[in-house]
């Protein structure tokens, strides 16, 4: 599945990685953290939390509207994001900065009447999330949060090979040559 | 497919798609705790080394009678082209040797998986292959200096996770079956 642009910023949290990263990291009462003084490394970091608190509320709320088969990858994948987002959380706060909150609510990037509808939002905020870590692999400046990030990447990158199975039970262009672009 | 399984199936054939990097567990140490640029020839090259064992590994592939994995195959295959092209044109970027040595397959670090004696087997195998250097590509980013040299590694070494994710999700539904190579033609029959 390859995204716009313009699909891509339609995503609330990855709107963020268009901004400065000054700007990046946004609490949810959406106020800066510290943002005058992180490094792009922390931001990109930051950036990539605010894709996974979104996760942690997407996958859920979508995981309640398909079919018992998909329901249970889609459980699965959930789980594997909030161990993401507490790993982020633990880098962070490791780091000396202070993680955002997650916001109290958060709109779908697409209308979702179906099945199918729903497994291509989950694949937005995939391809949102590798982009983010790619990001975050690229400024990051400690070896820890870089090495973290390349962990993250290839786990979100194999979540997209399999929604992708999952959307069009076939493989045919179910992985990418370089994910995150 | 899910993480979790995936990570028992790959560790069950004896390798693991991103072991060491679970979502719940430490990272695996790098190589180096003080990354340096000569770090990043060795990185390039040791990546460059895992590139041709897969694209030599994917040699057979153009055989393969089952038509999902000749059609992953293919699609990997291209894939491992374009990674290899990459890294050479980072590596000359860098300014870093990239001369194929003979032992460059076994320096790679990939496991040596079986030898396949069917689709399956060999779906099997290459799973496992591609497991490992994705594996040892998100390791390696530890080890990295350069910024485009670590986005590259890390890139490469995702890639080759969904490869890996793919074989295990067409095998696991049946879409590759086990089929062996097929027989010479018969002689036509004495008249």
């Amino acid at each position: 599945m390859t995204l716009t642009r313009r699909q891509l910023l339609a995503l609330p949290a990855l709107a963020s990685l268009a901004r400065p990263a000054a700007a990046a990291a946004q609490t949810a009462t959406g106020g800066t953290v510290a943002a005058q003084t992180a490094t792009g490394g922390t931001a990109a970091l930051r950036a990539a939390l605010a894709l996974e608190h979104e996760a942690g509320h997407t996958f859920p709320e979508l995981g309640a509207r398909v079919d018992e088969a998909t329901k249970e990858l889609i459980r699965d994948l959930d789980a594997d994001h909030r161990r993401q987002r507490d790993r982020l959380i633990e880098e962070l706060v490791a780091a000396g900065d202070e993680p955002a909150a997650a916001l109290p609510a958060y709109s779908l990037p697409l209308p979702v009447i179906d099945r199918s509808s729903a497994l291509d939002v989950l694949l937005l905020l995939e391809e949102a999330l590798v982009r983010a870590y790619a990001e975050v692999v690229t400024r990051a400046d400690r070896a820890g949060h870089r090495s973290l990030a390349a962990e993250l990447l290839a786990r979100c990158a194999t979540h997209q090979t399999s929604l992708r199975f999952a959307r069009a039970r076939s493989l045919v262009d179910a992985t990418d040559p370089l994910p995150g672009g | 497919m899910t993480p979790a399984v995936t990570a028992l199936v790959l560790a069950a054939l004896g390798t693991g798609v991103l072991a060491g990097c679970s979502a719940d567990g430490d990272p695996a140490p790098g190589p180096s705790a003080t990354p340096s640029p000569a770090a990043d020839s060795a990185v390039v090259r040791r990546a460059l080394d895992r590139e041709r064992a897969l694209l030599a590994a994917y040699d057979p592939a153009a055989s393969f009678a089952d038509p999902t994995l000749a059609s992953l195959g293919a699609a990997a295959r291209a894939h491992h082209d374009l990674h290899l092209a990459a890294l050479l044109e980072i590596a000359s970027r860098l300014g870093i040797s990239t001369s194929e040595t003979p032992s460059a397959a076994a320096s790679a670090g990939l496991p040596t998986p079986p030898a396949a004696v069917d689709d399956v087997a060999a779906a099997r195998r290459i799973l496992a292959l591609e497991a490992g250097s994705g594996e040892i590509a998100v390791r390696e980013v530890h080890a990295s200096a350069d910024a485009r040299v670590a986005r590259l590694v890390a890139q490469i070494g995702a890639s080759e996770a969904q490869h890996a994710t793919a074989l295990y999700l067409a095998l696991r539904e049946g879409q590759i079956r086990r089929r062996e190579a097929p027989l010479a033609t018969p002689a036509p029959a004495a008249t």
